[in-house]
């Protein structure tokens, strides 16, 4: 250690040595107050990719802009989310049993950042069974992972080939249960409210405002508390209503129009999911650097999404392939009402 | 075992092996003003992102409070210099040892950029690498900023005037 970095290191005004450790009173309660408060495990058919592929972007951001020339259409854009709004108020299904079934296909990036970072693509099944209080289940059946580009897997390989992610199979999980404080928080103006707050607030849907200038102004101060930049959150958020069960048709008409007001959203026009049903597409810049992007397949005739996705667009130093490459899916397959966990809608959606 | 177990056991493996770290982290550049909030949203993210969380966890827990203490001043909208609020509340019984206060002194003359990773080496005890990880740059431009942080850090404690400065950095300033 250098001279100026030696005396540095004596002039620290905090002894590490002597503060209370994990086992201390506070701490304890602390640690169990950040595991009652969770309820992001309650849904977590929302572990969407896109909050790992936000971690991927910032990881490797230098704060270069996005540019907002992809603003190719923005009027056509805003026309057919609000088509999307007026669809959704009429299609939205009221909840019709115990439990909101949705089954999904999924790919989730699972990215080690130690030197050499790679990233390796995880397919799975995931069914959900979760009632209106976030108890509920959720079957994740994964496939074989696989990897964006030959970069990607020759450094996995020199890794020494880790395992990647959890072993292929079936997993239940007991969700947690929803905080009880939201219709409290709901009355209080966003801009006192603190960050865990704000999550409490927002991942209980039936105390959300249901008028767009409200609900934009409650997603900013949301976004706020997160990583920047707060335009990606705010979309990952829109998103998470527009998919959410649990979001009544007048509250997911509201984040299609708040969605319609945000810089930045390219129309792509209309496009097949990857399951081939027919849909129209949406596009939005992904975290601060201009190498990912979310992209949004829904059915403009009744607002319902059919699947997300997080897009490659410039290879970087934690995963490469062409440009275009998933690194994060979300296909919406069906989804229904059903009274137990464990069973099935019988029609088709 | 259910995921939820994994994740509990996990959360809790990491709380107990850095929450001392995370704790001090804040104290240092938050004073002891109200450091639990930051302390509490620090190991909230990392219980929600647990699958996220790598091995090494103190590296990445500490990039996350980073950028909490960044949001929580920017929301609050306080401009106090760090440092001064650091050295204000760095007040404690012992005798400081005899370098300490000029070299707080030149830590107040470089710039927040280098106070950043200067702090994190020698406080927190990351290495390089490690304070790479919690700044979100590439191993190389850490080490690039680190070894120009400590040579700016060295100046500052040079140009200081004599008085302050205790007897053999005194010398070796004469000899320059």
């Amino acid at each position: 250690m250098s001279d100026s970095l030696a005396l540095l290191a004596a002039a620290d005004p905090v002894r590490e040595a002597e503060l209370p450790g994990a086992a201390a009173p506070q701490a304890r309660a602390l640690k169990e107050r950040i595991l009652r408060a969770d309820v992001v495990v309650a849904q977590p058919s929302r572990r969407r990719p896109t909050v790992v592929a936000v971690a991927v972007a910032a990881a490797v951001a230098a704060a270069v802009m996005v540019p907002r020339s992809l603003e190719r259409e923005p009027v056509a854009a805003a026309a057919v989310l609000e088509r999307a709004a007026v669809a959704t108020a009429s299609a939205t299904p009221a909840p019709a049993g115990r439990y909101a079934y949705t089954e999904a296909t999924t790919i989730t990036p699972a990215t080690d950042t130690d030197e050499p970072p790679f990233t390796a693509l995880v397919p799975a099944v995931q069914e959900t069974w979760i009632a209106a209080d976030g108890s509920g289940r959720i079957r994740t059946v994964r496939g074989k992972p696989y990897f964006p580009s030959e970069r990607d897997r020759s450094r996995w390989l020199a890794h020494g080939s880790p395992p990647l992610g959890l072993p292929p199979g079936s997993i239940t999980v007991e969700p947690l249960p929803v905080s009880p404080d939201a219709a409290a928080l709901a009355e209080r103006d966003p801009a006192t409210l603190d960050a865990r707050e704000l999550d409490e607030l927002l991942n209980t849907p039936a105390f959300l405002p249901t008028d767009p200038d409200r609900l934009e102004r409650l997603l900013q101060e949301y976004a706020k508390t997160k990583d920047p930049p707060a335009e990606s959150m705010m979309f990952n958020q829109l998103e998470d209503l527009l998919t959410n069960p649990y979001v009544s048709a007048a509250l997911r008409s509201a984040a299609y129009r708040v969605l319609a007001r945000m810089n930045g959203i390219d129309l792509r026009g209309p496009m097949r999911d990857p399951m081939g049903r027919p849909g129209t597409a949406i596009d939005f810049p992904a975290g601060s650097t201009g190498d990912m992007r979310y992209r949004l397949i829904i059915d403009p005739a009744t607002g319902a999404v059919l699947a997300e996705e997080t897009l490659l667009g410039q290879p970087n130093d934690e995963v490469a392939g062409a440009q275009g490459t998933v690194l994060a899916q979300v296909v919406y397959v069906r989804s229904g009402w059903v009274d137990s966990v464990g069973s099935r809608p019988a029609a088709r959606r | 075992m259910s995921l939820v177990v994994e994740r509990r056991g996990r959360f809790e493996q990491v709380f107990e092996e850095n929450f001392r770290a995370v704790y001090a982290y804040v104290l240092r550049r938050a004073g002891p003003a109200e450091p639990d909030d930051a302390v509490a949203e620090v190991f909230l993210v990392a219980w929600r992102r647990i699958d996220e969380v790598p091995a090494d966890a103190k590296p990445w827990l500490l990039g996350v409070a980073r950028r909490v203490l960044a949001n929580q001043r920017r929301a609050a909208g306080r401009r106090a210099s760090l440092m001064a609020r650091t050295r204000e509340d760095a007040a404690r019984p012992a005798p400081e040892p005899p370098e300490a206060p000029s070299v707080l002194r030149a830590l107040d003359r470089v710039s927040a950029r280098d106070r950043e990773i200067l702090l994190l080496i020698a406080w927190d005890g990351l290495s390089i690498e490690e304070a790479a990880h919690a700044l979100g740059c590439s191993r190389g431009a850490a080490k690039v900023r680190f070894h120009r942080a400590k040579r700016r850090l060295g100046q500052a404690i040079a140009e200081l005037e004599p008085e302050d400065v205790p007897a053999p950095a005194r010398l070796r300033l004469e000899t320059r």
